[in-house]
């Protein structure tokens, strides 16, 4: 960790929320950004992306868009200075401002602590011919979560052979939303009707005091065809036809405590083929088929990042 | 991890470049369901980023600034850092 970043508070977020937020958070953010790297820019795209250094208040201390630690700890030390220098009045919001009513209206506040949170990995699968460069190793990463109900779903009689589905509806929001080809970059999700397939069937497999473990199968298929973009900003008013789609087997295991009703362990790898190109999902020269892997597991409580496409849940 | 590489060349041996896939190669099995595992998720270095303690929000970092009376360090992607990018 860079000596540099421990006098500082780090937190990591989305930065199109806060661009567009019309609350405390978003204003300070805004604030701040307008006068970083990116102000006033509105092509290729308007994206304020990037590292800033600030006060609670709002104050810009520094910024660069740049992942070269000697740079950023360069931009740290010089926004430590500022901070020194700054009247500590000028560092601080009026306390009014912290009540909860300003408390930003974020998904987060709907994480199922009771429920299920998965981690969700994916990447690529070998074959015989992978970028040298970082797209023959990218992945990427999404949470995905289940209220409690819906997670009660995936739970079978504690009976050797018995089964259970989650709803259609919870199973297709699980393909829609996070079961896309997103290892190199941001993907669309998938429209209900493209959705061929959404099959994960739970049968308990054995019983042994508290703890039932419960085998996962299933399958998933999802794809589309149309007319859209597929190299980021090159050909971003060219649509061309294009399909897409993946077509995937699940296996996986958990136990789940009966005692606790929670799931004590949870893990699920899918793998099959993927194919096609989206804009920003960086595939335009790699549309494959190619075969792609994904794994969720049960995430850390600390894990409390939102899902990407959380709008896509449809929670109130 | 040979075997399973084998079995996912020879099924695409059939498949066209870009096109609709007919027939998926049966690459998850209870033998390559580990090396699979394994092989996607990250190893240790590729995530050395996760040590760092990232509040998961901007307002989080401003709340504990606030509090102690420290500034903040705001690392701001389109699609969360700690997420989906």
């Amino acid at each position: 960790m860079l000596r540099e970043l421990a006098f500082f508070i780090p937190a990591a977020d989305e930065v199109a929320r806060l661009q567009r937020a019309d609350d405390l958070e978003g204003k300070l953010f805004r604030k701040v950004a307008e006068k970083g790297h990116y102000a006033g820019r509105v092509q290729p795209t308007n994206t304020r992306q990037g590292t800033y250094a600030l006060t609670p208040s709002g104050e810009f201390l520094g910024s660069l868009n740049h992942n070269d630690p000697k740079r950023v700890a360069d931009m740290l030390r010089k926004a430590k200075a500022a901070w020194d220098q700054m009247d500590p009045a000028l560092r601080r919001l009026p306390e009014s401002q912290l009540r909860p009513e300003n408390a930003p209206q974020r998904f987060e506040r709907f994480y199922p602590a009771d429920g299920l949170v998965l981690r969700m990995t994916t990447r690529d699968l070998p074959r015989t011919k992978t970028s040298s460069d970082w797209r023959g190793q990218a992945f990427n990463i999404d949470f995905c979560w289940f209220r409690r109900a819906e997670m009660l779903s995936m739970v079978p009689e504690p009976q050797a052979g018995a089964t259970a589905y989650v709803s259609d509806e919870v199973a297709r929001r699980w393909v829609r939303l996070h079961i896309i080809d997103i290892v190199r970059g941001q993907s669309p999700v998938w429209e209900p009707n493209q959705v061929e397939r959404a099959l994960f069937e739970f049968k308990t497999e054995d019983v042994r005091g508290d703890l039932q473990t419960i085998r996962v199968t299933g399958s998933i298929r999802a794809g589309d065809q149309g007319q859209w973009s597929i190299d980021g900003f090159r050909d971003m008013n060219r649509p061309t036809p294009q399909s897409r789609g993946l077509r995937l087997q699940v296996m996986g295991r958990a136990v789940w405590s009966r005692s606790k009703q929670v799931f004590q362990s949870f893990e699920l790898v899918l793998a099959g083929e993927r194919w096609g190109a989206t804009q920003y999902n960086g595939r335009s020269d790699d549309p494959g088929p190619a075969p792609i892997g994904f794994v969720f597991e049960k995430a850390r409580p600390q894990e409390r990042v939102a899902p990407a496409n959380w709008w896509g849940y449809g929670w109130r | 991890m040979m075997m399973w590489l084998a079995t996912w060349v020879l099924g695409s041996q059939t498949l066209t470049q870009s096109s609709t896939p007919s027939a998926p190669a049966e690459i998850l099995t209870s033998t390559t369901y580990s090396q699979i595992k394994s092989h996607v998720l990250p190893k240790p270095q590729e995530i050395q980023f996760q040590e760092v303690p990232w509040r998961a929000t901007l307002w989080e970092a401003i709340v504990e600034g606030q509090r102690q009376n420290r500034p903040i360090l705001l690392w701001a992607m389109n699609g969360h850092p700690l997420g989906c990018t």
